[in-house]
């Protein structure tokens, strides 16, 4: 644990600390997971490892392989045997479209916001984040960090709805921020309240700073976030709650030299995979029963 | 039952001089059950010379029973082309297995594949009322003929078929690869708590497989690769080769094996001097050589 987690955690409301508790986790893995849907070269050996090193993921993938989407009479006991009768590609793809949809189902309890716009904003940013940070070690973890920098909003929905959507008024009627508003209203802001998640997941702290600046310049993967975050504003790419353009976005983009990438093209690219990944997980009941 | 076999020929259609004999086209299996029940497995190109041959002899076959084994191209490429789908009045059950990806069915593969870049028509003009049936691992009946399915091993899902006619029965195996240890690259012994007895998950997997061709008195099998060319280049391709279907052949005990799904680069000569070598090994294993056939476009086998 560093030191900027204890001061966070010290500084939250108890409210939302004990909030954070009931929350389902979002699997940990989600970056690599979706690395590895990425490219071909993932050996069956590190697959395996990866979804094992989260039991939910690994139990929602066997359930599905003893669905009756196979109908096996046999019944698997284990994700290697999983790839050793069905294959790689198959535990790949359920793999990759039960973690996205376990995050989805996570985002979709956000009433105040349409959740289906709230998604298109987080998976935008993830995107948005990944293709700003290409050549970058650090892709995978910019990918979480960009579906996952407003999580915080999510510990406030569930905690107050009500109390949240004001929070959406006042900071469009007064025309700042919407931390501010939160800030005055529930004695935190969504990036403190999102480190805190994610810290209370274990996160890796690189993460955890990521969600805890993405409104600041920050170090490592936060300005990238910071930059995609307010890139999909900007192309009106789902829906954050908070309508306010930040100014110093621009400026850090500027500093990382990523200006000439945002453009056009690339909120249409992003809004095409978005279109993608929305078919990817309409799913028929069968096999969204997870 | 009465089989014929249409198609042959794996991966890409390869008409022309060195394919005249043994046949170019891409997988289409036809069976005929003693009461008429009209099943066709795979509809590779040779579905088009299939389709033909049935408009020149009337009445059509109604429903005709389309099983699918996978929706590789080579298996499904001769449906547009496959004329009795044009035939107000025809009904065509097509059934078969979807991988695990974007959930789409099997009617969506089918659609795409005719979507107007690719194709002309669309799926939805044909004429012919044509239903679809995406399957996992079941049994049902076509008449009094009893069809199973189990998956195979391929790079997607694909599903094999075992039809039984009172005591008769066929096997068509669609394309499958020999079960192997996936996990041996790279092996750190730390892992082996996480991959578990990978070799015993194979033995369980193999010995599935063979009680599915067990008994029976037809299997028509993939057998891409010579036993040279598999465990050193095709390895992972999801193609078998001939020494592994021998094998299968007697542990399984079936009684007659039909090798198909031949490599597109392998000539007619190149499979004849195949079919010696295989003989010859057959023969070997104590296994009567005229019962391991070489798939040939018309070849037509009763039993
Ligand atoms: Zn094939
Ligand atoms: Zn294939």
């Amino acid at each position: 644990m560093n030191n900027t987690t204890v001061s966070y955690q010290t500084a939250l409301p108890s409210d939302i600390q004990a909030a954070a508790h009931d929350i389902p986790s979002v699997s940990p893995l989600l970056g690599k997971i979706h690395r590895m849907s990425q490219e071909m070269e993932t050996s069956p050996r590190d697959m395996v490892k990866i979804i094992m090193l989260d039991p939910t993921l690994t139990a929602q993938v066997l359930r599905l392989v003893n669905s009756s989407f196979y109908g096996l009479a046999q019944r698997v006991s284990s994700l290697a045997q999983a790839v050793v009768l069905l294959g790689m590609n198959t535990v790949k793809n359920i793999a990759v479209s039960t973690a996205l949809l376990n995050t989805m189902s996570l985002l979709e309890r956000c009433s105040p916001l349409r959740p289906e716009s709230f998604w298109r904003h987080c998976l935008g940013t993830a995107l948005a984040c990944k293709t700003l940070g290409t050549g970058q070690e650090t892709a995978e973890l910019l990918f979480v960090a960009g579906m996952l920098h407003d999580i915080g909003k999510i510990l406030f929905i569930r905690l107050d709805p009500d109390r949240y959507g004001k929070a959406i008024r006042e900071s469009r009627l007064f025309g700042v921020c919407l931390y501010f508003a939160e800030q005055a209203l529930f004695g935190c802001t969504h990036m403190q309240a999102g480190a805190f998640l994610a810290h209370a997941w274990n996160f890796d702290a690189p993460l955890i700073e990521a969600i805890e600046h993405h409104h600041a310049t920050g170090s490592r993967s936060a300005p990238y976030v910071a930059v995609a975050n307010n890139f999909c504003k900007e192309s009106s790419i789902g829906d954050s709650g908070n309508i306010v353009v930040e100014e110093h976005a621009a400026s850090v983009a500027l500093q990382l030299g990523l200006r000439d990438k945002l453009t056009q093209q690339l909120a249409a690219s992003i809004t095409d995979e978005i279109m993608q990944a929305a078919a990817f997980l309409c799913q028929p009941q069968e096999h969204s029963r997870l | 039952m009465k089989v014929t076999l249409w198609g042959v020929r794996g991966s890409v259609p390869v008409p022309g001089p060195a394919t005249v004999r043994y046949g170019g086209n891409t997988p289409c299996i036809e069976v005929v059950g003693a009461s008429g029940e009209y099943i066709i497995l795979d509809v590779g190109t040779g579905a088009h010379a299939l389709g033909r041959d049935l408009l020149s002899r009337p009445p059509l076959p109604s429903p005709i029973h389309l099983f699918i084994s996978h929706t590789h191209w080579d298996h499904i490429q001769g449906f547009p082309f496959f004329a009795p789908c044009y035939v107000p009045g025809v009904t065509v059950h097509v059934r078969g297995p979807v991988h695990f990806h974007q959930h789409r069915q099997l009617r969506d593969v089918f659609d795409q594949q005719m979507q107007f870049e690719f194709f002309p028509i669309s799926n939805s003009q044909l004429a012919a009322t044509i239903t679809y049936e995406s399957l996992a691992e079941t049994s049902l009946s076509v008449g009094s003929l009893t069809v199973t399915t189990q998956f195979m091993n391929h790079s997607v899902q694909c599903l094999g078929y075992r039809i039984c006619e009172q005591n008769r029965t066929m096997v068509y195996t669609g394309d499958h690869e020999p079960y192997y240890n996936v996990f041996v690259d790279g092996a750190d012994p730390l892992d082996d708590p996480l991959v578990g007895d990978a070799g015993a998950m194979v033995d369980r997997a193999t010995e599935r497989f063979l009680s599915f061709l067990s008994g029976a008195d037809l299997v028509i099998i993939d057998c891409q690769y010579t036993p040279t060319e598999y465990p050193v280049k095709k390895r992972t391709w999801g193609h078998s080769s001939w020494d592994y279907c021998l094998t299968w052949m007697q542990q399984a005990a079936v009684r007659c094996m039909v090798l198909t799904h031949h490599d597109p680069l392998r000539s007619d000569d190149a499979l004849d001097a195949m079919t010696q070598d295989i003989h010859r090994a057959a023969a070997e294993r104590g296994i009567d050589p005229d019962m391991v056939l070489i798939a040939r476009e018309g070849m037509e086998l009763s039993l």
